[in-house]
């Protein structure tokens, strides 16, 4: 018998009285995160109902334009809980029941990351490894000679520098002395410390673990990892749950100064004469290790982008259960997992759509105030087709022979796209005199990584993520050039997106890469990506006992058979009476 | 710690109906937040799709939580009866394990403690619970539940056979009447029928059997099947009794036999959702009246084509369909015959043309009953048979 609930208490209800609840797999969207929902529910209006939801039919009870929600209704049927969540009542005693992770959503939708409650006040941890199962952060090496620019006094100096064509050049460039001081004690790396020793340039940034990210946030809105596939099974297989961090740009050393004031002439272009202005004098600099908040550690961006991106980047579906827990679920999986016969009830034959036939497009978020992506960056997707094998060197790309004009090859080394075009060579004489010849040659075009794109449809279906990651260089080490962030200095804050890197040597330098052998497409999409860009939508009704529509929900991203065939579940959808229960219609793609 | 209460170990339940399990906690641990009880219900015999299930329930202010199990339970179970009727020479009891399944009960908690983390605890087993699948109207419900008695307790641990017919019946003399009882414990029993005959002697037959409470019982009191003779030319067999002996005595039930020519005996076997199944003897009027549906598709006359080649062709499918009146009933049988219109499985043993005594000359087909309504009792008309369509369930 069907039964509603609120806060435990049943409502009293009529013979006509039916929900349809509506539940979908959320490893078949790739553009949204998305929860169940139960729908057409009208409550009869009697004494009992009005009482446990307060009177809503009185006129203060009327607010415009908002629905009214009553946490802690649950839909039952014969003692079976089918859906719990919040009860939105939007006309009347008319509304529609919303999963307990549709309400987290709501709740959090314009939250950003960095406003749930990290803790405020970390002591560092300065260990000379970091273990990757426990600790919640490391402080892994990467390369960002940017983080001084545009803090405290600059100077100019000479710089060597490769440019367009790969040449070696030279060049005046302007910057802080602080970046002097970092290039010069630390080689530009972050993180490179020698710590009770702190020399000026100094970084220290710690890197959130993906894990405890994942975990603490989650745990935070009440819900709990159940599975999770991102752990492989026993030691073999790429374990992404320990080998990623989070990439920040805040520096948890900051200064603390002492200063004399001095007296500095500064000339006034309007009077024409030179002024006195009295200036705070640094004469002593101290740089100290102070507590941090992990929140300056973490992206700004919405909780909704974060986990939706970490799903679209890695491709793990977050799936909400009703009792608390979230499956960490590799969608590789279901596609080799077992499948749960459930022929015993197919009522009716399958009706199938059209077979798609998409090219699917990965595209990851750079971050535009990262130098290295930045201007040098150029989205060559519309190009794809004119993109040859990738070399691993500058000069494998000199080599090779008689090269087709406006043909693209990605340089592995360097992490480059070069063009073999028609260009005008540029030379100077003893009188430095320029002068220019046509010539044909390799021309750099844009930074990697670029977006994935596997299939030849026509169609092209983007699989987004707000994550990346930063460029690699040859020995595995993460580089960025991009400002960086001190507590102190909170009113030039510089934002930074998302992003991901290995934290240690087990993840491939390129892992996190679309492209590649050890890139994400290969390690991570390839199976998916081949089933999904071809899939055929089939729906199908069943008469499914009460106990399989439960054994359903809860293993709605599993494989199921018929006789007909292997599928999986996009969504299913029951209509449920006060003493019946209506087929059950499942809409999925055969596998 | 948590306790179960008003259910008992090793009881006996209709799938259909409410099974209410109440659990209590003896206490929330100190700092915890989102307190559940839990409920976990196991297939021990794998027999329930999905198994296992588990079920979470907040608490209320004294620390109980009320679960229904009945929707993890009441998985359709295809029915099952003995067919062919057993000879003399063949048992007469039949146990059917696999229409009573058995699931374990674990009851644990589950809380956010207070460093925010999710404890989820199960204690050991609490006990097994024996389902048969079936239903109870909500009105006998009521008067059980009036009654401080449940099914169990009514029928098993009562004694009483798995039926709704009354205990004296009007029956064919090769009518194969079935009995049907589950067991409250593993024990011997003795099958005991009296036959009583028209020169007033009488005998009594006996079988032993060892019945166990996993499992449905089903006894064949045929009495041609059991060794009685119906009739000799000398004497007649005019009523016989069935009942249990063991520790548990079953009820006395009389099955009068109607001597009256008929050419022909046609049954009914009817499942009664209470885990027995019944026969029913239509002695009235059977119309055998099947239908059919087609459809009709066309195609252009070819060239040369001559008299014997079609140019419409069809598919066709036939359903057999009868209308057979129950014959004369009493009133109390008549009223038993409520239960054709909650049954969901029904077979018609139908007789070879001309009619025979002999049952394993009948067959047996799976038939749906049509009937929206069955007008089992009109004081003003006195009512004494009704019309049954059926349709065969292929």
């Amino acid at each position: 018998m069907l039964d509603f609930r609120l806060n435990g208490r049943s409502f009293l209800l009529d013979e006509s009285t039916s929900v349809k609840i509506k539940w979908v797999n959320p490893a078949c969207y790739h553009d949204k995160l998305i929860g169940d929902v139960g729908l057409g529910i009208t409550l009869p209006d009697n004494r009992t109902n009005r009482a446990l939801l307060g009177n809503p039919e009185r006129f203060d009870k009327y607010s415009s334009g908002s629905d009214r929600k009553f946490p802690g209704f649950e839909i039952l049927h014969s003692g079976v809980h089918l859906l719990r969540g919040p009860l939105v009542l939007n006309n009347g005693f008319s509304g529609w029941l919303q999963s307990e992770y549709g309400a987290l959503r709501e709740e959090q939708k314009e939250k950003k990351i960095t406003e749930m409650p990290w803790p405020e006040d970390a002591v560092f941890s300065n260990k000379a490894s970091y273990d990757d199962s426990v600790d919640e952060y490391n402080t892994r090496v990467i390369m960002n000679p940017g983080f001084w620019e545009g803090k405290g006094k600059e100077e100019t100096i000479k710089e060597d520098y490769v440019d367009e064509n790969g040449e070696d050049q030279e060049r005046d460039i302007t910057r802080s002395v602080m970046t002097s001081h970092q290039l010069r004690n630390y080689a530009g790396y972050i993180n490179n410390h020698t710590l009770p020793v702190i020399m000026p340039g100094c970084v220290i940034s710690p890197f959130l673990y993906l894990r405890y990210v994942l975990k603490e946030s989650l745990r935070m809105n009440k819900w709990f990892i159940g599975r999770n596939d991102m752990v492989p099974d026993g030691d073999t297989g790429l374990n992404l749950w320990k080998n990623i961090v989070i990439y920040n740009n805040f520096n948890i050393l900051d200064i603390v100064t002492e200063t004399v004031i001095e007296i500095k002439p500064r000339w006034d272009p309007y009077t024409g004469l030179y002024f006195n202005v009295p200036v705070a004098k640094i004469t002593n600099a101290d740089w100290t290790l102070l507590n941090f908040k992990y929140k300056n550690l973490l992206p700004k961006i919405k909780y909704d982008d974060f986990i939706l991106g970490v799903q679209n980047f890695l491709n793990f579906i977050f799936r909400f259960r009703n009792d608390s827990r979230v499956d960490i679920i590799d969608r590789n999986k279901i596609l080799s997992g077992a499948a749960f016969d459930i022929d015993r009830w197919h009522r009716k034959t399958w009706e199938k759509e059209n077979r798609k036939n998409v090219k699917l497009k990965f595209v990851s978020a750079y971050d535009k105030d990262d130098q290295l992506f930045a201007s040098n960056y150029e989205d060559l997707t519309d190009r794809r087709d004119d993109f040859k094998e990738p070399v691993d060197t500058y000069e494998d790309l000199e080599n090779i022979v008689s090269p087709e004009n406006g043909e693209l090859r990605l340089v592995r080394s360097q992490n480059r796209i070069y063009e073999y075009k028609w260009k005008a060579e540029v030379f100077g004489d003893a009188y430095l005199q320029e002068f220019q010849v046509d010539a044909t040659g390799w021309e750099y075009v844009s930074s990697g990584p670029q977006p994935y794109l596997y299939g030849d449809g026509e169609e092209i279906e983007e699989i987004k993520s707000e994550l990346s990651t930063l460029q690699i260089d040859m020995f595995g080490t993460p580089r960025v050039w991009q400002k960086g962030n001190l507590a102190s200095i909170k009113s030039s804050w510089n934002d930074f997106s998302g992003r991901l890197i290995p934290g240690n040597t087990e993840l491939w330098k390129e892992g996190l890469y679309w492209e590649g052998d050890n890139g994400l497409f290969k390690t991570r999409w390839e199976r998916w990506a081949h089933f999904w860009k071809n899939r055929l939508e089939v729906t199908a009704e069943f008469d499914l006992p009460l106990n399989m529509i439960s054994y359903l929900v809860d293993n709605i991203t599993g494989k199921y058979r018929t006789r007909e065939g292997e599928f999986i579940i996009e969504e299913m959808e029951c209509e449920f009476g006060m003493n019946k229960i209506g087929r059950t219609t499942i809409r999925g793609y055969k596998i | 710690m948590i306790t179960i209460s008003e259910i008992t170990n090793a009881s006996t339940h209709l799938s259909g109906n409410p099974i209410r399990v109440k659990a209590t906690t003896s206490g929330i641990p100190g700092g915890a937040s989102e307190y559940m009880i839990l409920l976990k219900v196991i297939s021990a015999d794998g027999v329930l799709f999905g198994s296992p299930f588990p079920s979470a329930i907040a608490p209320d202010a004294n620390g109980v939580a009320d679960f229904e199990i009945s929707g993890w339970v009441n998985q359709e179970i295809e029915k099952d009866l003995t067919w062919p009727i057993p000879d003399q020479y063949s048992g007469k009891g039949h146990g059917w394990e696999s229409l009573v399944y058995d699931v374990w009960l674990v009851p644990g908690e589950r809380y956010i403690n207070s460093s925010g983390n999710l404890v989820e605890n199960y204690q050991d087993t609490w006990g097994t619970l024996f389902i048969v699948s079936g239903q109870l109207n909500e009105y006998l419900l009521a008067r059980l539940n009036s009654a401080g008695s449940s099914w169990y307790n009514y029928y098993c641990a009562g004694g009483r056979w798995l039926s709704f017919m009354p205990l004296s019946q009007k029956v064919a003399p090769y009518q194969p009447v079935k009995l049907w009882w589950k067991s409250t414990g593993d024990a011997s029993y003795s099958l005991k029928v009296k036959g009583y005959y028209s020169d007033g002697t009488d005998e009594i037959l006996s079988w032993a059997h060892d019945l166990y409470r996993g499992v449905l019982f089903e006894f064949d009191i045929q009495p041609s099947g059991l060794g009685f003779t119906i009739n000799d030319g000398t004497k007649k067999l005019v009523k016989y009794e069935a009942w249990l002996e063991g520790t548990v005595n079953v009820e006395h039930r009389e099955f009068v036999v109607d001597h009256a020519w008929k050419e022909e005996y046609w049954y009914l076997f009817v499942d009664n959702k209470m885990g027995g199944i019944e026969c029913i003897w239509l002695s009235g009027r059977v119309k055998f009246a099947p239908a059919g549906s087609r459809s009709v598709a066309k195609r252009p006359q070819r060239s040369g084509e001559g008299i014997k080649q079609r140019t419409r062709y069809t598919t066709a499918k036939s359903l057999r369909r009868w209308t057979i009146n129950t014959g004369t009933k009493s009133r109390t049988e008549m009223e038993a015959l409520l239960m054709l219109l909650d049954t969901e499985y029904a077979w018609l043993a139908i007789p070879p043309a001309g009619g025979s005594t002999d049952i394993s000359q009948y067959q047996l087909t799976p038939v749906i009953i049509m009937n929206g309504e069955l007008p089992l009792f009109d004081n003003s008309l006195d009512i004494l048979d009704i019309d049954i369509e059926l349709e065969e369930a292929y």
